[in-house]
């Protein structure tokens, strides 16, 4: 009697110890969905995006890049595959750090992205004593890319183009050293490889010159041996409407950055802070989102 | 009577429905790991670490910053690649989690039995270890061609051996002892960080032994032998793997490793470019001022662009430019880098909820932290299992916290020793966290933090769990375990 009492004791204790456990792990399982939109959702239900382009869109400035700002504001995936540094125009140049920088302009980023076999290009900047981790990343995450699935690429060069000189327009449409030229072979290549996606062509953003601490002129006044700023934002727009499904984003006009409030959304003379970051990603949704209602209602 | 009865119900029934809480969170979360192991079973995370240390156990090369060690551990395994293919990576998991285990079992066992002095056994202990183990943050890196596990259990195997040497009062084992300094070298030889923090370790623990000496109610002789080994490991051990490590034949592109070196993460990086007006001549001379702007603060930057010039420059005064650059930083930015050290450092102590506040604060992107690697083969399945058992981690350990008070309020006996254990373990935090810490990116780094990991895990699992002798006994019913 006694027994049989303390075994049915034995008997509830379990059963309300499992009732409890399965509550607890319910409960815990379902925590799964908390914040799941937002944070590595389903890879194949979001929209993926291509970001290249040079340092104002691969760094982080203050502990988040433009990419990642765009992705937490819309949940969108994420290539962030800009390198520092790099121009859209290509260089013949025989200064080896220059020539690492050259290897991953926009003209031969798009050949990576077109090549097979990336090995040869990792063994380079493996073995080389450069910027190499960063573009080491840049390359791996090229290879990993679907590009069949890909919606959206974002292409934003420019300042490296200007600052260093780099023509606007050259001797051809297809002159790959000029920056109309470049953009406008990548853009053809890039629309073979990813057929699905739109292509946004994102212009330089203003920037300003310091001397003895003092800002003595903006990009309008100064050329460094390619043109001014304008022009590389009117070479852009240019080239941007010569495609189907390729759109232009007007960064001297839409950012609204001028002389008089420069300090507000630049860091030094060329970055933008975050207050630039953030209105590039406005601008950015607004310019995806014309183009998504237009789809809508064709 | 009746009453004192009623209490012990009720207790009874709240620990039980907190064992029972832990039991189905501890469910799902295995069940989340074994699924995610067959997914990601014989993948190699893409870190760039990884093909250096698989390179080096081909070649038995290091690079000079990534030693030998690890390629060592995995020479026999990139043997097996001619007959097991791309699957040869899995035994390399398997040994590393068997190890895991295995030391996470013997830590768990050390803090039940020797700090809250709590009977247990081993097998017992492996449930909490396996708890542990399978939390996603340990798992991963069980699954990665990494040091970081490896080097997580030896440091939990250290704990265990010099805190029973602390503690128990059962003098010099040869057994421990061999144990111990094999440990400290195979460290030293594996990763730099990691041997630090477990120099840090042994010289608390020689510290604390040295006390209890001084100490004529615990004075006992047999605390003299403890010392002097310890002693001795803290001299050689450093001597014995820096000679080795330097004789390793290096390969490619490298840079000698130094302190100064190290300091760049902390005290050059971060403000790199904003210094610049800051740097001398000879600095200037050295690193253009597009070097500073353009980079991008990870410690392969250093490795690969700036140590080289550095050194192509002049080997010898390589050192002390690195110093004078942290110097710089340090004196300009003196109060940010204290707040934001003091500020690190609270997040690795309190990991788990740190790792919740990680989880849900973090923008989505591929271009960011390690531990998108692990998402590589299966984002949804990683995304729930991450969720699931992070958050089931923060309940745990809170529960934990709440167990580990009641018990302490309840047993005023015991408070002193409850309080003590508390100190002692987050000062092991400490002894592991800041020497990683310290040389490591200025900021929020999970693996950084996994010791502090298993410290929460095993003193939250065994408050919860084990309650006393009896409840051991009865807890052990059906002969699963060892009395």
């Amino acid at each position: 009697m006694e027994n049989k009492k303390v075994r049915n004791k034995f008997k509830v204790e379990y059963l309300i110890f499992g009732m409890i456990a399965l509550v607890s792990a319910g409960l815990i399982f379902a925590t799964s969905e908390i914040g799941k939109k937002k944070y590595y959702p389903d890879n194949d239900e979001r929209v993926q995006v291509v970001f290249l382009g040079d340092s104002n869109i691969a760094y982080d400035f203050e502990d988040k890049s433009i990419p990642q700002r765009f992705a937490e504001r819309t949940g969108y995936n994420v290539y962030n595959c800009a390198i520092g540094g790099t121009a859209a125009a290509k260089t013949n140049t025989a200064n080896y750090f220059e020539e690492s920088f050259d290897l991953l302009c926009l003209y031969n980023l798009t050949k990576i992205m077109e090549a097979e076999d990336h090995q040869p290009l990792l063994d380079f900047f493996n073995e080389a004593t450069l910027n190499e981790q960063q573009a080491t990343g840049k390359i791996h995450m090229l290879t990993n890319i679907d590009y069949e699935e890909i919606d959206y690429i974002v292409i934003s060069y420019g300042l490296n183009d200007y600052t260093t000189g780099r023509k606007v327009y050259g001797k051809d449409d297809y002159d790959v050293t000029s920056y109309a030229g470049a953009l406008r072979d990548s853009i053809e290549r890039l629309q073979k490889l990813c057929p699905n996606a739109c292509i946004i062509v994102s212009s330089i953003t203003y920037c300003v010159f310091y001397e003895n601490g003092e800002v003595v002129e903006d990009g309008y006044d100064r050329s460094w041996g390619g043109g001014y700023i304008n022009e590389y934002r009117d070479a852009a727009e240019m080239v941007a409407s010569e495609y189907d499904n390729v759109l232009f984003m007007d960064n001297l006009e839409l950012l609204g950055i001028d002389r008089s409030n420069y300090e507000e959304y630049i860091r030094d003379d060329l970055h933008l802070n975050v207050a630039g970051q953030e209105k590039f990603v406005d601008c950015l949704i607004e310019v995806m989102e014309e183009y998504e209602n237009g789809k809508d209602e064709q | 009577m009746r009453m004192a009865k009623m209490n012990n119900k009720v207790k009874k029934w709240f620990r039980l429905s907190i064992m029972a809480i832990c039991t189905g969170i501890g469910m799902v979360q295995l069940i989340y790991a074994i699924i995610w192991a067959f997914q990601n079973g014989n993948n190699v995370q893409d870190f760039f670490d990884s093909s250096i240390y698989l390179s080096g156990a081909l070649k038995m090369k290091s690079d000079g910053w990534r030693l030998l060690g690890y390629s060592c551990f995995l020479f026999p395994f990139r043997m097996l690649e001619g007959v097991l293919k791309e699957n040869y990576v899995i035994p390399v998991y398997c040994v590393q989690a068997v190890i895991s285990l295995l030391c996470y079992a013997k830590g768990c066992k050390t803090i039940a039995e020797v700090l809250l002095k709590k009977s247990v056994s081993f097998k017992c202990m492996l449930i909490p270890a396996g708890y542990i183990l399978t939390l996603p943050i340990v798992w991963q890196m069980q699954f990665a061609v990494l040091p970081d596990a490896l080097c997580v259990a030896l440091v939990v195997l250290l704990f265990s051996l010099i805190t029973e040497w602390v503690f128990k009062n059962d003098g010099l084992n040869w057994k421990k002892a061999v144990s111990v300094v094999a440990v400290l070298l195979v460290l030293g030889l594996v990763e730099r960080h990691y041997f630090y923090a477990a120099l840090c370790m042994s010289f608390f623990g020689m510290l604390l032994c040295a006390i209890r000496f001084f100490i004529k109610k615990y004075r006992t002789k047999k605390m003299i032998p403890i010392i002097v080994l310890l002693l001795v490991c803290l001299i050689v051990t450093p001597i014995v793997t820096t000679a080795i490590n330097s004789a390793v034949p290096k390969r490619g592109t490298y840079v000698s490793y130094s302190l100064a070196t190290d300091l760049w993460k902390r005290f050059v990086y971060p403000n790199l470019e904003e210094n610049y007006p800051h740097y001398t001549e000879r600095i200037v001379s050295i690193i253009p001022f597009y070097v500073a702007e353009t980079c991008d603060g990870h410690y392969e930057y250093y490795m690969n662009s700036i140590g080289p010039m550095l050194e192509n420059f002049n080997p010898e005064e390589a050192e002390s430019i690195s110093f004078e650059l942290a110097r710089i930083g340090y004196a300009l930015h003196k109060k940010d880098m204290y707040r934001s050290a003091v500020k690190e450092g609270i997040m690795y102590i309190f990991m788990p909820f740190s790792m919740e506040k990680y989880m849900y604060s973090n923008g989505d992107s591929l271009y960011g932290h390690n531990i998108v690697k692990m998402y590589e083969k299966s984002p949804k399945l990683t995304n729930d299992y991450m969720h699931v058992a992070m958050n089931g981690f923060a309940v745990v350990s809170a529960l934990g916290i709440i167990m580990y008070i009641a018990e302490a309020l309840c047993r005023k006996t015991f408070t002193k020793r409850y309080i003590g254990t508390l100190f002692y373990c987050l000062m092991h935090i400490g002894c592991v966290t800041a020497p990683v810490m310290l040389f490591a990116i200025s900021k929020f780094d999970y693996r950084i933090g996994l010791f502090s990991v298993f410290m929460w895990g095993a003193v939250s699992l065994i408050s919860i769990v084990i309650d006393d002798k009896n409840k051991v006994e009865e807890l052990t019913e059906g002969g699963n375990c060892e009395k």
